[in-house]
């Protein structure tokens, strides 16, 4: 275990998370205070070396996060490995005691090309808060790093103190996140990955790179990796990817339907520092990014 | 929400409600020993309220918070909920707040969802809440509350919430108070791919539910591969109604729907949408 402590929390912590909930209304401050003991395990996990950058990255919506992404995801956190983990000395990685937090890993779920530790399990030493000892998960998918991985400051994005320092961690490169997140939305149709695309798309429009021909070419290959990778799950997940001409991957982009806008109230997607954005701009910047990236 | 500041008063109301062992102060029920400290208990009650020595629930409740600690944040929700419904008859959490506190999807949702078996228009009004929270509320008569239906009372905080196959079976007789489609199936295919479905029970707790519910559940059951667990759990009068049902009773029946001729279930929502999210499984 590394000596120096990963949190360096203010005593009035809790009054903080209140504070910070009450100004941002799709949160509660039990998230917050699970989100807390994620980042920290993420945290650990690159110090001491498991989040390599070669072998491990950091994915999903944790990675997106230190991209700047707005949506936080509650309770899962994933990894990718190019190789197959061994469950038992990545239990003892995750595993973390400091005098502010102590987690630990519990038994593991497998499935096809996926561990998922569930539940780790943490107490939150500097919380009085509901959610101060609770769980989430810790999934490590081995379906495969295509490109390599980029290295970026493990943004937390909340308005007050809560690393002792800055933890650089190696994502999964963001033209793969686009990949999976493509080949996600085409397969299963979640809201989340819909959002996750239009971010990405911004984010590539940013520097322009949604233009580029070798992005371009980079995301359109890997797209096609990932399709083979999901198609050798299942003879239900062959017959799906079968079915994606070219005219229906492009349909699913340009006409998602209506799932992404909450229905009857529910607001069931978080957003850390951002407004919900609206299925208008969602759905815009994906006709406008995306679809020629792909597709012209 | 400011600081606390307890009057004598509020010392002794509050010790005399620790050594009675209430968690919730209860209006209607403490009256009496409460008259011992005021003339006027409601109003002291909501005086000491707004002095944060108290949290107001809701319907003449109040819980006692820690010293340091008059936020409700930091009261599980839970706790609030059960002080506030329990005394009135039978409830339950359940829905898309027990899909997501049995992990069944990674979402996260202020509204608390419940089902009552009593009447009380200030749960079931549109601007319902408890704890601060929003309250989606279903009000039944029928014997659905119990252990037998799949009603369990969870410890610590102690409060009423469906348990896992039944929260996977009211998605089928409710599905309004889950959100949205993608969300429950989205969790019946996670529980499918953990290998958390007893197909067994979620029959039994259909037959409880009843109505169209059974078939349903049925043809869920063989969309996720239970399909001869289901055809043999659930018997063949539940496939006997003159009406096909649609199988999301909160959307609009097509009449060009699939449908699955076994169970007489159309797929009023199409089937390649449910099967992506079934198939989704993380």
């Amino acid at each position: 275990m590394e000596s120096d402590p990963i949190l360096a929390v203010d005593v009035d912590i809790d009054d903080q998370i209140i504070e910070f909930c009450r100004t941002h209304p799709t949160l509660e401050p039990e998230h917050v205070v699970r989100d807390i003991a994620r980042i920290v395990c993420i945290a650990n996990l690159a110090r001491n070396g498991t989040l390599d950058g070669n072998a491990v990255v950091l994915c999903g919506g944790m990675a997106m996060r230190c991209l700047e992404s707005p949506r936080m995801s509650i309770y899962d956190s994933d990894a990718a490995s190019r190789v197959p983990i061994n469950p038992d000395s990545v239990r003892l990685a995750i595993s973390y005691d400091e005098p502010e937090i102590v987690i630990t890993a519990g038994p593991i779920q497998t499935g096809k090309d996926l561990v998922t530790f569930q539940p780790v399990t943490y107490t939150a030493r500097f919380s009085e808060l509901p959610a101060a000892q609770d769980e989430f998960s810790l999934s490590f998918a081995h379906r495969g790093i295509e490109l390599p991985s980029i290295k970026r400051h493990l943004r937390h994005r909340y308005p007050f103190p809560l690393l002792a320092e800055e933890v650089e961690v190696p994502i999964m490169n963001p033209e793969e996140i686009l990949a999976e997140k493509i080949v996600a939305w085409w397969l299963f149709g979640h809201a989340k990955h819909y959002n996750d695309i239009s971010f990405l798309g911004l984010l590539l429009a940013a520097t322009k790179q949604h233009q580029d021909p070798a992005v371009r070419r980079r995301v359109r290959g890997v797209i096609e990796q990932k399709l083979g990778i999901n198609a050798e799950f299942s003879d239900q997940h062959q017959l799906r990817v079968e079915a994606f001409i070219p005219a229906e991957r492009k349909r699913r982009l340009t006409d998602p339907h209506s799932h992404v806008d909450p229905k009857r109230n529910f607001d069931t997607l978080s957003f850390l520092l951002a407004a919900r954005p609206s299925m208008t701009n969602t759905k815009a910047n994906i006709d406008r990014y995306i679809v020629p990236l792909l597709f012209d | 929400m400011p600081g606390q500041r307890l009057s004598n008063t509020d010392t002794s109301v509050i010790r005399t409600a620790r050594r009675r062992k209430r968690e919730v102060i209860v209006l209607r029920e403490d009256l009496p020993w409460l008259s011992k400290h005021s003339d006027r208990p409601k109003d002291m009650l909501r005086r000491m309220a707004g002095r944060g020595a108290l949290i107001e629930i809701g319907a003449g409740r109040y819980a006692i918070p820690e010293i340091g600690q008059s936020d409700i944040a930091y009261q599980p929700w839970q706790r609030l909920v059960h002080a506030r419904l329990s005394s009135h008859g039978d409830y339950y959490v359940g829905f898309l707040t027990a899909l997501v506190e049995h992990r069944l999807v990674d979402l996260s949702e202020r509204s608390i969802t419940v089902a009552i078996g009593f009447a009380n228009s200030s749960l079931t009004g549109k601007r319902a809440e408890i704890a601060g929270r929003p309250l989606h509320v279903i009000r039944s008569s029928k014997a659905i509350f119990s252990a037998q239906s799949g009603i369990e009372i969870v410890p610590s905080p102690s409060y009423a919430r469906s348990d896992l196959q039944r929260t996977l079976v009211d998605a089928l007789w409710a599905p309004k108070l889950f959100g949205s489609t993608e969300t429950w199936a989205t969790g019946w295919g996670r529980a499918a791919s953990h290998g958390l479905i007893d197909a067994e029970t979620v029959c039994r707790y259909a037959i409880c539910l009843g109505g169209v519910v059974p078939r349903r559940v049925g043809a869920m059951l063989s969309m996720t591969g239970h399909d001869l667990e289901a055809r043999h759990y659930l018997p063949s009068r539940v496939r006997r109604a003159d009406r096909r049902a649609d199988l999301v009773a909160d959307e609009p029946s097509r009449s060009d729907a699939e449908l699955n001729s076994f169970w007489q279930v159309r797929f009023n929502v199409p089937r390649e949408q449910i099967e992506g999210w079934l198939l989704y499984g993380k």
